[in-house]
């Protein structure tokens, strides 16, 4: 990477070089209490994001899927009981102690014998080249320091004919709408932070991530670039959450 | 731009409906076993009165509920809450499927599979009152609420059953299933006998004609 190069970390710019460190301290900060962070940020509407990411996967029975940024591992326990025994789920993510959390959760619950964890950085992802039937990110794109090597990496251990989903916050289609959750995001959000992880800082910089991702129709120029197919995108809750779908040629 | 086809809302009521559904499941394990033996099937259920569509996926043993599904569908019913509600609570559902209002496409072997096991749904809830009450409240509960739901089923069959009874024997307002039967034998000899008649006065005319 250019050691030169400059990129956003929330609305400061930073070394492309330290981003991963610096995004991997907020992750740390907060990887004990994500999930309820989660609930409460969002009124627990997070899961029915996720819920309809997962239908639009389309994912089946047999099926390799790796999902990326998977955190605590809601998506990957959810694909781990579709594709049962004969399937594999691959729980990644470069923060090591938000995979350790992921893990040890996943295990405790039980279930099939078909999930495997790998510490990974979704821009030179550690996979063979064609190995998954679907590639998922959920609300990690933004933290990547380089998106589009993240995204061309993703094509890479696409089969052909595999389903590459993204999701994550986007830019809300109503300016009223656009208005309540900006205050929402910079004033609410790092209190609630601030008092639950005791990291006001962490959940100023996740709202500060939210406005530097690209929007919607830039994100699906993105994957076209990188090379996927049929690129098309899913608004949720006015905007808030867009899922993007590509396909592997 | 692509928006969803269901609301944030609607599935918040798809994805509660699926936990009590798989809650349901999971206190009874025959019934378990009978829906992991669909896996992979998805059933399409297209409501016209109210409008929706909703699409079961079953999976091990459990079941998904989806506002979309881009897999091939196994079984797709077409309409309103009533002939659903028939057919659920139906003890022929074949003959619910052929005779009711309800339009399938598909196959209808699975689709009847699936009825039977979620109208013989047997839910153990000794094992969840335990949970909250304790060893000898919940199992005493769990006893009284079974005992309970025996009593409610003799007396509702042995209602239907006299009732049906009385009405055939004593009021003579409805017919026997034989007599129904024997009645609908006679109609149909009746209208081959008419078909023929028919055919044979259209072919004298045809002669008579020539």
């Amino acid at each position: 990477m250019d050691s030169n190069k400059k990129v956003d970390f929330g609305y400061k710019t930073v070394a492309a070089e330290d981003k991963a460190s610096l995004v991997a301290n907020v992750f740390d900060s907060v990887a004990s209490k994500y999930d309820l962070m989660n609930d409460l940020m969002s009124l627990g509407i997070h899961r029915l994001w996720k819920r309809f990411a997962i239908e639009l996967t389309a994912a089946r029975t047999g099926q390799k899927i790796l999902d990326i940024a998977g955190g605590t591992g809601d998506l990957s326990w959810k694909f781990s009981q579709i594709v049962g025994e004969t399937g594999e789920v691959v729980l990644a993510d470069i923060n090591g102690p938000m995979l350790s959390v992921g893990r040890d959760r996943l295990i405790n619950r039980g279930g099939h014998n078909n999930l495997r964890y790998v510490q990974t950085n979704a821009e030179q992802l550690a996979f063979p080249d064609n190995y998954f039937d679907c590639v998922t990110i959920a609300f990690g794109l933004r933290n990547v320091t380089d998106k589009d090597a993240a995204l061309q990496s993703m094509l890479r251990v696409l089969k052909p004919g595999g389903r590459c989903l993204i999701l994550e916050f986007s830019k809300p289609n109503h300016k009223l709408l656009s208005e309540i959750y900006d205050q929402y995001s910079f004033k609410v959000l790092p209190k609630i932070g601030g008092i639950v992880t005791k990291d006001e800082d962490s959940y100023r910089y996740l709202a500060e991530s939210i406005r530097m991702h690209p929007n919607q129709q830039t994100l699906k120029s993105m994957m076209e670039d990188a090379g996927f197919t049929n690129c098309e995108y899913f608004n949720m809750t006015g905007g808030i959450v867009a899922a993007h779908r590509g396909i592997k040629n | 731009m692509t928006e969803p086809s269901m609301t944030m809302a609607n599935m918040a009521i798809l994805s509660t409906l699926e936990k009590l559904c798989n809650y349901g499941l999971s206190l009874d394990e025959c019934s378990q076993q009978k829906i992991a033996g669909l896996a992979d099937h998805v059933f399409l259920f297209e409501c016209t009165e109210p409008s929706f569509s909703l699409y079961i996926q079953a999976q091990q043993s459990q079941l998904q509920l989806l506002s979309m599904c881009e897999l091939p569908v196994t079984s797709h019913l077409k309409g309103s809450w009533n002939d659903y509600q028939k057919l659920l609570t139906s003890d022929d559902a074949a003959s619910e499927l052929i005779n009711g209002n309800l339009e399938l496409h598909g196959k209808s072997e699975p689709l009847i599979q699936l009825q039977s096991i979620i109208k013989d749904l047997d839910i153990d809830w000794e094992a969840p009152l335990v949970e909250v009450l304790g060893d000898v409240a919940g199992h005493q509960l769990a006893t009284g609420l079974r005992q309970g739901a025996d009593l409610f089923k003799r007396f509702s069959q042995q209602l239907k059953q006299s009732a049906s009874t009385y009405l055939r024997e004593n009021s003579h307002i409805t017919a026997r299933e034989t007599d129904l039967n024997e009645f609908y034998d006679d109609v149909d000899t009746i209208k081959l006998r008419t078909d023929r008649l028919e055919a044979k006065l259209t072919m004298l005319f045809h002669n008579t004609d020539n």
